[in-house]
Order: structure tokens, then sequence, then C-alpha cells
């Protein structure tokens, strides 16, 4: 594992230093760091991300930082050590998300998917998707802040279809 | 301030392709932009066709069907907690029977005592009722598949019974008419449809061999006589699945061996079919009562395993499924809520309107 640290710019001038392995689990800044030769002294800028939202993800890549480079590890862990590291993996995440603002998830899902991180993105997705799940369409409008766009005539024939759909 | 609004399409496409089946209602409810999403046919495909994570069954309890979901994490050698689960109910009507096509349900109601076909796609929630030309038998069966030339949809009604008569609706002129056909062979058992037309298995009468016979919707004929990799008698134990939606499998067993085979075509047309061996088991594993069941069977080809599922014929109650693989590999797969179930038919979501 590499310990080479690098420094990351927020869109509003915040700087943030990283360990390279950490930051690798973005597509977009390890593909940055084959290309264009990172300078170690200069900060790579990212455009579309504000300070908070990018702290947020340096505290995912870190504690995810071990994930591609255990492959030859994991194979020798028994299957309850693979379990607990798991397990503890999932409270992490449940913990780091619950802790978050509906509009900071939809910020970290925007800057997920332009710097490429898939699980991040699939995280995000799922913990958005939970909050949809069992609500009614009047609550799920409200909290994501959806218009009604339905004339009345298409409401009915969409109630129609849904006494026929799967409850 | 970001809101839902400010992600793009892939991005919704993804948040909403991780809800439930059952939640689908309430997204299309919420607004135009989720609901065009949900019925887009790329969405469908994408989330429940060739790689979908789960496999989708329709299962009939106490006369409702019931929308189960098999999960097989892991390889064949090590599957980690196998189970069929209810995923999805579709209590809306009675049901005696239902066969599957294209993301169609043909469904077989009972309402008091009036028997009546319900043509229903559960997916966008568009249904339709068939009206019978004359009563219904008990031996009845239907199948269901469509014209190549114009994907119109028609119905194909049969008996089990000798001298077999066949009745096809056509969808686009709303009627039934008799088809003029006579076989010297009966429809033996059935019925499979993959790509519109409908396979069964076939027996000539006063004859022992049976075979394999597609009707074609589209020429509204059947095809000749098409081999099966071994020769069953009437005695034997023969049962079509269809695989995703474009192959078919057979399960062969002889009455009086262990050994259950699993064909799965390499090719398969109205009037072409070839086999390759998928699976070859010793069922001794199973109780004995288990050995000659009701049953059906699906298979996972990628796995390389086979879902067995079997109700005990002398008790009619008790049923089991098994996980089969390679070199004698089995494992009893937990059915949740322990109930009757019937196993009717694989099903695989699609957008097509129901004409």
């Amino acid at each position: 594992m590499s310990s080479n640290m690098i420094m990351l710019k927020s869109s509003d001038g915040a700087s943030f230093e990283i360990e390279e392995a950490a930051a690798r689990k973005s597509k977009i800044i390890a593909n940055m760091i084959e290309v264009e030769c990172v300078d170690e002294d200069k900060a790579i800028p990212l455009q579309n991300v504000t300070g908070n939202i990018l702290a947020l993800v340096i505290e995912y890549c870190n504690k995810h930082i071990v994930d591609d480079d255990d492959d030859v590890a994991t194979e020798e862990a028994s299957e309850e050590e693979e379990e607990a590291k798991k397990k503890k993996v999932d409270d992490w995440e449940a913990e780091f998300m619950n802790s978050m603002s509906l509009e900071t998830m939809f910020e970290l899902l925007l800057a997920a998917n332009y710097l490429n991180i898939k699980s991040l993105i699939d995280l995000v997705c799922q913990t958005i998707a939970n909050n949809i799940k069992d609500k009614t369409p009047e609550e799920v409008r409200k909290i994501f802040s959806i218009e009604n766009d339905f004339t009345p005539e298409e409401e009915e024939e969409i109630r129609k279809e849904n006494a026929w759909a799967f409850g | 301030m970001s809101t839902m609004s400010n992600l793009s399409r892939d991005l919704v496409e993804m948040i909403l392709s991780r809800l439930p089946i059952t939640s689908l209602r309430e997204v299309r409810s919420t607004c135009k932009r989720w609901n065009d999403l949900i019925k887009d046919p790329k969405f469908i495909k994408k989330h429940y066709g060739q790689e979908a994570k789960e496999i989708l069954m329709i299962m009939i309890y106490d006369s409702r069907a019931c929308l189960m979901s098999l999960n097989l994490h892991g390889n064949h050698k090590d599957l980690v907690d196998p189970s069929i689960k209810q995923i999805g109910k579709l209590d809306q009507v009675k049901i005696i029977n239902v066969f599957h096509c294209n993301g169609f349900l043909l469904c077989v109601t009972k309402n008091h005592s009036r028997v009546m076909v319900l043509v229903w796609n559960p997916y966008l929630g568009q249904t339709k009722w068939i009206q019978l030309r004359n009563d219904y038998h008990i031996l009845d069966s239907f199948a269901m598949g469509f014209d190549s030339n114009n994907n119109n949809h028609k119905i194909l009604r049969f008996s089990y019974s000798f001298n077999q008569k066949y009745e096809i609706y056509n969808f686009q002129s709303n009627s039934w008419r008799v088809l003029d056909i006579i076989n010297n062979w009966s429809i033996y058992r059935g019925d499979v449809t993959l790509k519109g037309n409908t396979y069964f298995i076939a027996k000539e009468k006063l004859k022992v061999e049976e075979f394999l016979i597609c009707f074609d919707f589209t020429s509204e004929r059947f095809g000749p006589f098409l081999p099966l990799s071994f020769h069953p008698r009437p005695e034997d134990y023969v049962l079509l699945s269809a695989v995703r939606e474009d192959k078919l499998a057979v399960l062969f067993k002889k009455h009086d061996a262990y050994e259950m085979e699993i064909w799965i075509t390499t090719q398969i047309e109205p009037n072409t079919v070839s086999w390759s061996s998928f699976l070859k088991f010793d069922v001794r594993f199973l109780n004995e009562s288990f050995l000659f069941p009701y049953a059906s069977f699906f298979v996972e080809e990628n796995k390389k395993v086979a879902l067995i599922y079997a109700i005990d014929r002398a008790s009619g109650t008790n049923q089991k499924a098994y996980i089969v693989g390679e070199n004698g590999y089995y494992r009893e797969v937990a059915l949740r809520d322990s109930k009757c179930w019937i196993l009717m038919c694989s099903y695989v979501p699609s957008s097509v309107q129901i004409e």
C-alpha cells in the first residue's frame, strides 16, 4: 500500500490532504494520477465539489482504503473474521449516512458520481431509496420537494392501474 | 440547494431501481418523470432482464397469486443461505391456474362458480377479461403466445382429454375461432411459452413414446414432432421449464431410476431443437414420497444449479425445495412461511401493453 499523500482542493478553496490509496477510490483522481503525473506540491482542483462534501467523501474513502488491497489477506481470513469485518463496515456506513440530511445526501451523490466512486454511489442511492420505501406519494413529494404534475385524469388512470399492480 | 430534480436521469434511475417491486405503485404516483421512468422498457430490461439479481416466480397459495423471489448468492459450491421469499402479492382475484408469456399472466380465475380468463400485466397494472365461448371444463387448459408478424397476442384453448379440439383467441378481433386441426396425437404434458410460441410434451395415440411439440402462434399450427434427448414413457417423469425467456429446460426421471437429468436447448424454434446436457444428479436424498411429486423446477444457467420444488403426492401439502448442482451437490432451500404453495411459472416483468 502506498503511503504517498496528495492534496485535493474543493470548489470553495479548501485544501485536504489524503493518502493516495484512499484518493484512488475515485476513478477520476486515479486517472489523473496515472495520466497527469500529479505534482506532489500542487493540489488537484475539484471544481464540482464543495469543502463540506469533499470532507465526507474523504472520510468515506479513508474508511474503505483497505478494500482493494485486501484480496490476498481475505482469502486466508476465516469466515467469522470476514463476517465481523463486513458487519463493522456496514455499521459504520449506516452511522455515516444516518448523520446527514437529505440535501447533503444529494450533494454527496452528485460528488460521488462526478468523482466516479462506485461503492459510494451505491451506498447513497440505497439510502435514498430506503427513504422512499413504504411512504405515500404525498410524503415522498414533500420530503423530496417534488411537484405533483399529474392532471386529475392522469391521476385517476394511474390509480386504476395501481389497483392491479403488485401489492 | 440540491434536490431530487438536480439529479440526472441515470442517478434517479439508480435510486428507483433499488426499490422493491411492490413500492413501484407509490413511485409511479409521485410525478410524471418517475412514472415514465418506471414504465420505460429500457429500465425494465436493465433491472429485471438478464442481469437481474433475483429470479422471480409466481406461486399460488390458497387461490391467490404471489410473487416470489429466489435468492442464490455465491456460487454453486458455496451458496449462501438460498431462500425463496414472498415479495409481492396479487390478491385481486381467485386464481385456479396461471400461465406466463412475455410479462403477461394468463390467469384462469374463479368467482363463485364462474370461471373467467384474465390477461394481466401486473408490472403495468393492466388487465383484460377474456370471455370464453363455452363453459370451462376441468380438463381445459390455455397457452398464450404472439404472432411474430405483428406482435399481436393470442390465446390457445385446448383440453387434456382425447379428441382434442383447439380454439384460438385473437386480441385484435377480440374473438375466439375454432381451429381446423385434427391430430393423431394429444398434448400430454405442458406447457411453456418461449419467444411467443408454446411447447408441449405430446404422445401419439396408442403409442408410448413422447415428443416435444410446438404450437406456432404465427401460423396457428403445430410444428413437427421434435426429439427429446431421452425416451420417456408415460410412467416416467418429464417436466418443462423456461430458462429466462429464450431457452427451454426439460427434467427427466425414469420411473424406476434414482437419477434425474436436466437438459437445456442450444437452439429452439417451432420446427427444430437441439439439446445440451445441463445436470445429472442422484435423487436419493429425497424422501420416497417425494420421488414422484407434483413438482416444478427452475434452472439458473450461470450458476450451474437447478431448483427442484416438490409437493408430496401422498399428503398433497408437505413440500420441499432443493437446489441441486454438479458433483452431487444438493441443499434444501428455506421456504419462508411454510405454507402450501403451488409453484406455477417463472416471471419476467415487461412493459408490453395489452392490446
